[in-house]
């Protein structure tokens, strides 16, 4: 028995779990635009600063925060190599058609730093709020869409029915291959063409099956009622506490002392 | 006082343009019967009879091909008022897995009264009320993958109870579920029949779910074959096992006894009876 | 020698974790071969686990299986061969179909086999036989069957492998009365014609007394019982006890003991009752 929990929601009784849902995603997104729109590093490290604190008030251990790093890894290491080899200015040391500058040293750090702020912040996003209140505040902060004839309820149903259905369907495909394995069906070995095909025997039946819950499910829903989004309330609403609009203030305070840092420093 | 009146149904799932009444399979052929409300009524038949064409009949999830079906006074084939229809009458299917659709039971339990547009505070309370209706109140904040068989189909009998529907049926609700999940969904249907006297049509083939209720239908291809109390109709040992019904052991037994010349007047539903009943002949 | 030999077989889900749940608890057991073994227990007993380590799906975390002498994970590279003694059903088998035709998905087992055309050609209308499946309906797509005719061409697709050892876990979920009887006797047909050994795990107490030899009893991990069908169904109070049951036939009859009538106990079907208690009645003369 899976536990599976998508999006890694780690439920905990922290000021950042509390928030609203709707801060949190507004948040994050000026929070990575101000990320990128650091001129120095005292702005950086303001950011930097701020980000850490988040993680601390998160009460998430870092284990978590670290682990969702290690996915990444590659990729800073990568992107901080080129910048160390490619700076402008006089070389540190040389080797071979490799150039060290200072320039290169501080642009590496920097994009490090950038990388790890916007990872952290998602990080701390996906760790705090689970999943179903994430589809709802983005329900509710894209209503504004429909005016562009945008089904903003629609897509909010489906992403609703995902969630719901997703652990279902891995368990099921848990299922298929060991009914296909107790067929003799080689799930391990072959090149990588062989491994394709005999995925086969597991994503027909699964494809099937989740056509199978589809059309079910919409006769589930159309005997309860169901017409779209007109006219329907929501038991669960959301509400903006103190502490959001408090955390509001902050990061508004944020992103003018970065703009400050940028003028001034 | 009447709440669900069939005159003459009859539906076929062939298309309307290549069908006459000549050449079109039915499904479902002159079927006519009523249910008054409070009642706890059993459709009975083998896979492919139609009875659970006729479940659907009961919420205007299909409509007849011919034939008139009245929920409450409103005509079934008023495309209009199939809102009304669901409204009153809840219909509960067979996988407890493909009805849910929140990830969160008590969200999936207030999406009905959401979709009626009821407002946030009485849905809230109308979902703790329906959820301890069905025993499911402690689990309110699960995911659905986590609970069994049982407790998911009594989540989804709890997200229509949520709508106050008149009426509830049921197209073979137990049919996926181990024993204890049987028994418990069997418990929760019997307690919103005596004790908040919703009507209850339970579709089944299961004869042991349908020895408690007030009346019982038997269908066979689309046709209705026999109807009145369990007792009525359960003694017709013969009639049921020649149209692919079974019959307790016990039933069975006494009827076979009585084949062999051995005193017995009426035929027993349940071991009990049977037991108190064997008793007086061998004692 | 016994054809499957069980000796101390556990199995630990999350092993290490906050998470660890002890499936299966030291069952031990041997299966002789051509035996009908009924397997019934609560939901969450262990038996799924239980029987999905008889196939090497899952490895044991302790404990051993002996299959014709031989330990079934001597040679872990080669444990898919195991699987083409033992066949495996799981419940709503149905969900497993997926080739173009059905010959071609019963054809999908033995193909695994390696076995030649003409051999696959000749299991695939052997499998359809054994589970009554119209020849005209092997061409068609599996998704035309039925669900009954689903449920079938599945099994025949395990069956298609002719195992030596076929499990079965409840073949008979979901269908009708009818259709439970046609499928649970087409089952014991082909054990007797096949002469193979059969597991049956099953919630249906009257279906387990109705075929099988011997029952196995499985409590919260453990095996409680493993004896011959009658012995264990005339252990009433201590199944009760675990949240099982006997046979609707068989608790009358003892119901109809307790209450001092002097009838025989043992009795597992209607027609045994009916004969027990013509017999009886004739003795006291008032038959």
């Amino acid at each position: 028995m899976r536990d599976i929990t998508l999006g890694q929601y780690f439920p905990a009784d922290s000021i950042i779990h509390r928030l609203d849902p709707r801060v949190k995603i507004v948040s994050l997104i000026a929070f990575i635009v101000i990320t990128f729109c650091t001129f120095n590093f005292y702005a950086l490290g303001l950011v930097f600063l701020t980000v850490i604190a988040i993680v601390i008030a998160s009460k998430v251990s870092i284990k978590m925060y670290l682990k969702s790093l290690k996915v990444i890894i590659i990729i800073v290491i990568i992107t901080s190599l080129l910048n160390l080899f490619y700076g402008v200015g006089e070389p540190i040391f040389e080797w071979w058609i490799f150039k060290v500058t200072w320039a290169g040293v501080f642009n590496a750090i920097y994009v490090c730093v950038r990388i790890l702020c916007l990872i952290l912040l998602s990080s701390s996003l996906t760790f705090t709020t689970s999943p179903t209140d994430l589809t709802d505040a983005l329900e509710r902060l894209m209503k504004p869409l429909s005016i562009f004839h945008i089904k903003v309820h629609e897509i909010a149903m489906m992403m609703t029915i995902a969630l719901r259905f997703v652990p279902t369907l891995l368990e099921e495909t848990d299922k298929i291959i060991s009914a296909q394995k107790a067929r003799g069906a080689d799930m391990e070995s072959g090149n990588l063409f062989k491994r394709i095909k005999a995925l086969v025997p597991v994503l027909i039946p699964l494809f099937v099956s989740a056509f199978r819950r589809a059309y079910d499910l919409a006769v589930a829903m159309e005997c309860r009622c169901y017409r779209g989004g007109k006219g329907r309330t929501r038991m669960k609403q959301l509400h903006m506490a103190t502490r959001d609009y408090i955390s509001s203030m902050f990061t508004l305070m944020l992103i003018a002392g970065v703009i400050l840092c940028n003028i001034f420093l | 006082m009447e709440f669900i009146r069939i005159e003459n149904l009859f539906f076929t799932y062939d298309e309307e343009e290549n069908t006459t009444p000549e050449n079109a399979r039915y499904v479902v052929e002159d079927l006519s019967l009523s249910i008054n409300k409070g009642e706890f009524v059993a459709i009975l038949g083998h896979n492919g009879s139609g009875k659970s064409t006729i479940a659907k009949q009961l919420n205007a999830m299909l409509t007849p091909t011919s034939g008139k079906v009245y929920i409450d006074g409103i005509d079934s084939s008023d495309e209009d008022r199939a809102y009304d229809i669901r409204r009153r009458v809840g219909l509960v299917l067979q996988n407890p897995d493909n009805q849910l659709v929140a990830s969160v039971v008590e969200e999936d339990v207030a999406f009905g009264p959401e979709n009626l547009g009821i407002e946030p505070r009485e849905i809230r309370d109308r979902v703790d009320y329906a959820l301890k209706a069905v025993d499911m109140y402690e689990h309110r904040l699960k995911a659905p993958y986590k609970l069994s068989g049982g407790q998911k189909q009594r989540v989804a009998i709890a997200g229509i109870i949520a709508m106050r529907p008149d009426c509830i049926v049921l197209d073979e609700p137990t049919a996926m579920l181990d024993p204890k999940g049987r028994d418990e969904v069997m418990q929760t249907i019997t307690k919103l029949n005596k004790e908040n006297g919703i009507t209850i049509v339970m579709i089944t083939h299961y004869m042991e779910e349908s020895v408690m209720t007030d009346r019982v239908f038997v269908i066979d291809n689309g046709r209705l074959l026999t109807s009145g109390t369990p007792d009525e109709v359960f003694s017709q040992v013969e009639l049921m096992k020649k149209h692919r019904l079974d019959v307790p052991q016990a039933t069975e037994l006494c009827h076979k006894l009585r084949a062999c010349g051995v005193e017995i007047d009426m035929l027993p539903l349940t071991d009990n009876d049977c037991v108190d009943m064997l008793r007086e002949v061998l004692i | 020698m016994s054809l499957l030999s069980i000796k101390d077989l556990s199995f630990v889900y999350s092993q290490g974790t906050p998470f660890e749940h002890t499936a299966v608890d030291s069952v031990s057991l041997d299966i002789e071969q051509g035996e009908f073994i009924g397997i019934i227990g609560h939901t969450g007993s262990g038996k799924s686990t239980f029987v999905q380590m008889l196939n090497g799906l899952l490895k044991p975390s302790s404990g051993s299986i002996t299959l014709d002498g031989v330990d079934i994970w001597s040679k872990p590279k080669e444990i898919r061969q195991i699987r083409f003694k033992v066949g495996l059903v799981f419940q709503y088998p149905e969900y497993q179909l997926f080739e173009e035709t059905v010959s071609k998905d019963i054809a999908f087992g033995p193909g695994n086999m390696g076995l030649s055309e003409d051999v696959i050609k000749e299991r695939v209308l052997q499998a359809a036989k054994f589970v009554d499946l119209r020849a005209d309906l092997l061409d068609k797509s599996p998704f035309d069957l039925s669900g009954g005719e689903k449920r079938r061409a599945a099994i025949a697709g395990v069956i298609a492998m002719d195992p030596d050892i076929l499990i079965l876990d409840e073949p008979c979920a979901g269908l009708d009365p009818m259709g439970r009887d046609i499928l649970l006797s087409q089952i014991y047909n082909y054990h007797k014609e096949r002469g193979n050994t059969v597991l049956l795990v099953s919630h249906s107490m009257e279906d387990v007394a109705d075929v099988c030899d011997r029952v196995m009893v499985m409590n919260r991990s453990r095996l409680e019982m493993y004896d011959t069908t009658e012995k264990v169904f005339s252990r009433g109070d201590e199944l009760s006890s675990m949240g099982l049951r006997v046979p609707q036939i068989t608790s009358v009859m003892d119901s109809l003991i307790n209450s001092g009538i002097p009838l025989n106990k043992g009795i597992l079907t209607v027609d045994q009752a009916v004969m027990e208690i013509t017999e009886y009645l004739k003795r006291e003369g008032r038959l």
